[in-house]
């Protein structure tokens, strides 16, 4: 049967203010697509409204071959009848509840016989590794114990769709990374579909089939997180997953690469666009596609060089006066495996990109983009 | 739409055995399901407005009566007959002066004491915050009563102890408990806790860091203090400040006791004289009248307090707030236990020793001490149906009001938006800010003279028991509910949630996770709220009948005959069973339970 989630022109409206706009997204079977983007730009209300917390204004939403919210039909089906996993960032388990409970609720709640019930449970609990956790309270346990447990009772009643509310945010690094691992290589075992919102871009790109980067209600991209990390089509996009944006100008084609000029200097790009000459452009690239070049003649310099284990940063920063970068000026990102021979803070430099690597976008971008960075938006609105 | 073929070929399956498919089975079952579907968003737009109406009903139509039946007689006769009473315009002043002294007594001691409180860690803070709310525990009468014995003038055990002291050989003095000053101050007393829990919840939440950061920034510990923590507190000092000048302005007990020997009144034993039936007639519509000021000033101070100070909420929380606790000093302890001394210790020693002594006089004959008054109680006809009048009517009242303060609380702690959150709001908290005396005046109004036959029997609710159950309830939530609105409040929403998408029904998800969830807080609230209705006295003395009378009226008759030693001992009592009940909580509701009061 089918598990496909499909999700057909969402619109949430909180009075006047639109949380979700239009929104279309089709989760085939066995796929787990996340929805990135900083807080505010309304991934955890469209998870809330696949999940019934959230009250749509108008759209669709079908999981496996029921309709769950169709807002023309007034239908919006409560929680309880939508036979959903879903794993949250404050894992939730219920503190008064042994952890075999935990695990055997959703059995319950679906009228399962008492005995298949701790059967089931038992067995799932033994798929998170945490078989032997079965008797004791949630409050005696570790946060990935309590995760790995949150994810038995998402999965437990193999429901078509599993939903899950930043799971990881709250463990530590190493720990969000193992508990990745494990919830992709559990999510391709069951087969069912997944709906993954997170903040986090490594987060997303390491666990997605699809990644869809939202910003203020819509998908401003949708992709494979390799083609969307590759290629981001904004500098929105560019900005969430880590890359630098470069001020410039474009100079123009040669063969179907285009060319600016940066403080940081010169760029190609073979995804430049239709740009005339003289125009204000954006140039993005990742840090790691970005190479640092000492060169005297250049207007950019070396601000901070750190050493952060398995490669070395170099912050480079517009040439202000005296030969220091410009405080509160433009500064890009590069990395580099190996110690930059002769290259240490206030060394003047330029940066190269291989033009594949690089991007161009339009300058002057929205006010919100401006600052639309994780830590920079719009506070969230309430999804509740 | 590809969707309607998906739904045909799928047949309706669910791995987990599911209940139904939803609409899985085609067209047709979509539109039967819509009706029902249909049917319960109504529900769920009308649901939450039923029990704020039904309980807003239950406060306002008393109120009304009391409106109403000052509209029976022409205004210009009333106005009359209202100037005309001896010392009115005393009383008036009294009222408002003794309100605003004792409100300004207890918010600095309550400020005070909870700075101390805070700067405290552990068991000793536990120990200090319980001693600093102990007045709350001692019943309003016997308190009121205990502070007689120690300073009326002539003969009150400090009176006598402080004459010895000081060698003086006036025969009265110094203190005058029955003086206005002394009513303030022991008003005062009771009044502490409120402002001190309020604003101990704000300091809890306040980051001390913040203090520290004005002291690396340069000022001084003390100034920090000053410029930075007490600002911080300034809106729960409002609204504590706020609630205190209701509870003053509705003072009636301390008044009642302390005051006949001067003839201090205030409003509401002014009330109060024209509703007792051996005191010169029952004058209900005049009686109504005086209570209308007070009914004006409580909706406009509630009014005001909302609009002033928004979300009471946010001073409710007892979360343990932010980054490091503040520095311990241990000396604040003092402080604290020298409040509860004052405050606590002296009325229980004076109700001790004369509730075993034969006569009440300035010497204590400490040979002669007996039980002889509590035999005597035990014997009296009126002792045991009154304590098990008060036992039964408040242990119905409190399953009543806890069940509605549930109700209540959901409604304010779940739909955040909406003017039905506001509604119950102001609804909760009216009761508040309405004296008892008033609401038992109103309820009398409404039922008492209702008279009407039920399957043949004749029924006469004038003193009937319900009325004072009605009064109880009402009087009892606002606690009620801000005790589980507070336990809903540290409640995870997520874990509701969890049960939802689990496939729980809204009423299993109650059942399974909020009710265990929350059972400590309601718990507390409940036996709070019986301690508080067991020794109810404003509304029972107007409801109650010989037949239903309750600990306090009973206590209160005896101390209008002057025969103290059986009312010392009946205070005792009533200490007793409050005390029980706190320890009930403590134990039940663990240890920062009377804190969320």
């Amino acid at each position: 049967m089918s598990k496909e989630l499909e999700i057909s022109g969402l619109t949430v409206r909180y009075g006047s203010v639109v949380a979700v706009e239009g929104f279309d997204l089709t989760v085939p079977e066995g796929h787990l697509t996340v929805l990135l983007g900083a807080s505010g730009c309304g991934k955890s209300t469209v998870l809330g409204t696949v999940a019934g917390t959230v009250t749509a204004s108008a759209g669709r939403v079908r999981v496996g071959s029921t309709v769950v919210v169709d807002v023309e039909r007034r239908r919006q089906l409560p929680p309880a009848r939508r036979e959903l996993g879903m794993v949250f960032q404050s894992y939730a388990l219920w503190p008064h509840m042994t952890v075999l409970k935990n695990v055997a609720y959703p059995l319950a709640r679906a009228k399962v016989p008492k005995a298949e019930r701790r059967e089931r449970a038992l067995a799932t609990l033994r798929t998170v590794q945490c078989e032997d956790l079965a008797d004791r309270l949630p409050g005696e346990l570790s946060g990935g114990q309590q995760q790995r447990i949150a994810l038995a009772r998402a999965i437990v009643a193999e429901p078509a769709c599993i939903l899950f509310d930043e799971p990881l945010s709250n463990l530590d690094a190493g720990l969000r990374r193992t508990l990745r691992e494990e919830i992709r290589a559990l999510q391709l075992r069951i087969g069912g579909t997944g709906l993954y919102v997170t903040h986090d871009q490594e987060e997303a790109l390491g666990i997605a089939d699809e990644v869809a980067v939202m910003r203020a209600g819509r998908i401003e991209q949708f992709g494979a997180p390799d083609v969307v990390y590759r290629r981001p089509v904004s500098a929105y996009v560019a900005r969430f997953l880590g890359a630098n944006l470069v001020p410039g100008t474009f100079e123009g084609y040669e063969g179907d690469v285009g060319w600016a000029t940066t403080p940081f200097g010169r760029f190609g790009s073979t995804a430049a666009g239709d740009r005339t000459e003289g125009q204000p452009v954006l140039v993005g690239m990742h840090p790691e596609s970005a190479a640092v070049r000492p060169d005297p003649s250049s207007t950019a310099v070396v601000d901070v060089v750190s050493f952060v284990g398995k490669r070395w940063e170099y912050v480079v920063g517009e040439r202000g006066a005296g030969g220091a970068p410009t405080p509160g000026g433009p500064r890009a990102h590069a990395f580099s495996t190996t110690a930059l021979a002769g290259v240490e803070r206030g060394t003047p430099v330029a940066l190269q990109v291989d033009p594949d690597a690089a991007w161009f976008f339009d300058a002057d971008p929205a006010p919100d983009e401006a600052d639309g960075d994780a830590t920079g938006a719009p506070a969230e609105l309430a999804a509740v | 739409m590809t969707t309607r073929s998906v739904e045909l070929e799928q047949p309706p399956t669910r791995a987990a055995g599911g209940t139904d498919a939803g609409g899985a089975d085609g067209a047709a079952a979509d539109d039967r399901r819509d009706w029902p579907e249909r049917w319960a968003a109504v529900r769920e737009r009308v649901g939450p407005w039923l029990v704020p109406v039904l309980v807003g009903v239950m406060i306002l139509v008393p109120l009304g009566a009391v409106v109403r039946e000052s509209a029976k007689e022409s205004l210009p006769s009333l106005w009359d007959r209202a100037t005309a009473l001896p010392r009115i315009g005393e009383t008036l002043v009294n009222t408002v002066v003794m309100a605003a002294a004792s409100t300004a007594l207890a918010t600095v001691l309550g400020v005070v004491l909870a700075w101390f409180a805070v700067h405290l860690r552990g068991r000793r803070q536990r120990v200090a915050t319980l001693v600093g709310i102990a007045p709350i525990l001692v019943p309003g009468i016997a308190g009121a009563t205990g502070w007689v014995f120690i300073f009326a003038p002539r003969i009150g055990y400090g009176n006598v102890l402080l004459r010895d002291l000081t060698g003086s050989d006036a025969v009265t003095g110094p203190v005058d408990v029955y003086s206005v000053l002394g009513i303030v101050v022991i008003v005062a007393l009771y009044l502490v806790p409120y402002p001190m829990l309020f604003a101990l919840a704000a300091l809890r939440k306040a980051d001390p860091t913040l203090a520290k950061a004005a002291q690396v920034s340069g000022s001084s510990w003390l100034g920090a203090q000053f410029r930075v923590m007490l600002p911080l507190l300034r809106p729960a000092i409002i609204y504590g400040a706020g609630v205190v000048l209701l509870l003053g302005l509705g003072q009636f007990v301390v008044v009642l006791i302390l005051g006949r020997q001067e003839g201090i009144d205030v409003l509401t034993t002014e009330i109060y004289r024209h509703l007792e039936f051996y005191a010169g007639g029952v004058d209900y519509p005049l009686a109504s009248f005086l209570g209308l000021p007070i009914i004006a000033t409580a909706l406009v101070m509630v009014v005001v307090q909302r609009w002033v100070i928004g979300d009471p909420l946010r001073y409710v929380s007892t979360s343990k707030g932010v980054g490091s606790a503040p520095r311990e000093i241990r000396s604040g302890v003092f402080p604290l236990l020298g409040f509860g001394l004052v405050a606590v210790v002296p009325p229980l020693f004076g109700l001790t020793i004369v509730s075993l002594s034969k006569f009440w006089s300035a010497d204590i004959a400490w040979g002669a001490l007996n039980l002889d008054n509590y035999r005597e109680l035990r014997d009296n006809e009126f002792f045991w149906p009154a304590i098990t009048n008060s036992l039964r009517l408040a242990l119905l009242a409190t399953v009543i009001s806890t069940l509605i303060a549930f109700a209540l609380a959901l409604v304010i702690e779940r739909r955040q938006r909406g003017p039905v959150r506001a509604v119950t709001e102001f609804v909760v908290q009216l009761p508040l800010s309405i004296p008892a005396v008033l609401f038992g005046l109103g309820i009398l109004l409404t039922f008492g003279f209702t008279r009407f036959t039920f399957l043949g029997r004749e029924v006469n609710l004038y003193g009937h028991a319900g009325l004072l159950v009605l009064a109880y309830v009402v009087l009892t939530l606002p606690q009620a509910v801000r005790n589980i609105q507070a336990g809903l409040a540290q409640l995870d929403g997520s874990l509701e949630s969890a049960a939802e998408v689990a496939g729980a029904s809204r009423r299993r998800v109650y059942l399974d996770v909020t009710v265990p969830l929350i059972r400590q807080s309601a718990l507390s609230a409940a036996v709070m709220a019986f301690i508080l209705t067991s020794r109810e006295f404003a509304a029972s003395v107007l409801l109650s009948t010989p037949q239903t009378q309750t600990m306090a009226p009973l206590l209160y008759n005896l101390y209008v005959t002057g025969t103290y030693p059986p009312v010392a001992a009946l205070a005792m009592v009533m200490v007793l069973i409050s005390a029980i009940g706190v320890l009930l909580i403590l134990v039940l509701g663990g240890r920062d339970a009377l804190e969320r009061m």
